[in-house]
């Protein structure tokens, strides 16, 4: 949505034109016409018949369960019976002696390199949702007075944090590795912010951006600098596989647990009451301050009107 | 593989009951804060699941990132319904006939 609204007359009479140009009419204010806010909570008044409808998708649901129950068979069925021996074969030179982390970070890094890529995304989509502007997603933090929730706190936090540390470094010979690493850290984060302890700054600090996009950034700057000795892309030279594959595990780590953080951060911050705000959303939408454009100027509102 | 005991067999029974058990429910309920609460104890009995079926890694993430990080997001969620919509007790899904 344009910042910039534009003043060629439009009315509140016509729904997509509000929507599209927020004018003239009474909903100045958000730009939004409450004739085009959804009920998201209340009562529209029309009625389906919920236990025909529930009949009606349990005979859908059906089918679609039994052919991909079929399909599901099917593909362990049909998987190659050669790659287990293979992947045991050639996981002494990955570094690693875990087989699911000698997979992820060495055959095929760059799956890897995707799916944080995929995160990143997603941290910076639900960051937008909110013009991304705010330094701070959360109101300030409050002091604890609560026993019960600083005794957990004391606990849960350095345990989570040790942990992920022990995880991280597990996944090189056991099944664990960077993601649950990360996420466990995450938990502890949030665990941190939602008991106000923790005020992390939105993706709109620079910190947050560049340890984000790092994970990212390291595998890239690794595979680009093993192309003159190996010839390929993320392919570890010897001996410089498990060193390599340790510090971007390290760097994963990191990476996804600031950004599963601010995927709780960056939404838009849980509004107050605003009365101004029922006028044009009575239901509550919960974008509809997000989706609202700036305010127009006064000059403008004249000439518009 | 050697046979598995009947204990154990009880125990992958019992998880895989409660599994549908909880999505029953978890879907068929009309409160939002109750269908966030069975999610979360759905994902831990997946973890359970999980775990039973020799993948602690998948285990450790589905806790952490199903259960843990999802958990908090619907929580959140959740709370901004209720202060956007002016009351902080349980909210319907559907207004209750």
């Amino acid at each position: 949505m344009t910042p910039s609204t534009s003043s060629s007359g439009d009315n509140g009479a016509d729904p997509s034109g509000a929507s599209s140009t927020p004018g003239s009419s009474g909903t100045a204010a958000t730009g939004v016409d409450a004739a085009d806010v959804r009920p998201l909570l209340e009562d529209d008044g029309s009625r389906d018949d919920p236990a025909l409808l529930k009949w009606l998708l349990g005979l859908l649901l059906l089918p679609m369960g039994l052919a991909l129950a079929l399909g599901l068979r099917g593909a362990a069925d049909s998987r190659d019976p050669r790659i287990p021996d293979l992947v045991a074969e050639f996981l002494p030179e990955t570094g690693v002696s875990n087989p699911v982390t000698g997979v992820l970070l060495n055959f095929r890094g760059y799956d890897t390199l995707l799916e944080v890529a995929v995160l990143v995304a997603a941290m910076v989509a639900v960051w937008s949702l909110d013009r991304g502007e705010r330094l701070f997603g959360l109101p300030r933090g409050r002091d604890l007075d609560e026993p019960v929730l600083t005794a957990i706190l004391r606990l849960a936090v350095p345990t989570a944090f040790l942990t992920a540390v022990y995880l991280t470094w597990l996944g090189s010979s056991e099944p664990a590795g960077a993601f649950q690493a990360g996420a466990l850290l995450a938990g502890a984060g949030v665990l941190l912010t939602v008991a106000g302890v923790l005020r992390p700054p939105t993706a709109a600090a620079l910190p947050v951006r560049v340890i984000a996009a790092g994970g990212v950034a390291g595998f890239v700057v690794v595979g680009i600098s093993v192309l003159p000795f190996t010839g390929a892309f993320l392919a570890y030279p010897e001996g410089w596989a498990y060193p390599l594959i340790l510090g971007l595990e390290a760097a994963l780590a990191v990476a996804v647990a600031v950004i599963l953080v601010e995927l709780f951060v960056d939404v838009p911050s849980i509004p107050v009451h605003d009365p101004a705000l029922d006028a044009v959303d009575p239901y509550g939408d919960p974008l509809g301050r997000a989706l609202a454009p700036d305010p127009v100027p006064p000059e403008d509102e004249g000439e518009a009107s | 593989m050697t046979e598995p005991s009947l204990s154990a067999l009880l125990l992958d029974g019992l998880v895989v009951l409660l599994l549908v058990g909880l999505v029953f429910r978890l879907l068929s309920t009309r409160h939002l804060f109750e269908a966030v609460m069975l999610y979360v104890a759905y994902g831990l009995t997946l973890a359970l699941a999980w775990v039973r079926l020799g993948a602690p890694d998948i285990a450790l993430a589905e806790a952490a990132l199903g259960t843990g990080v999802t958990g908090a997001l619907f929580l959140n969620a959740w709370h901004r319904l209720a202060v956007r919509s002016g009351k902080d007790d349980d909210l319907p899904m559907e207004p209750e006939s």
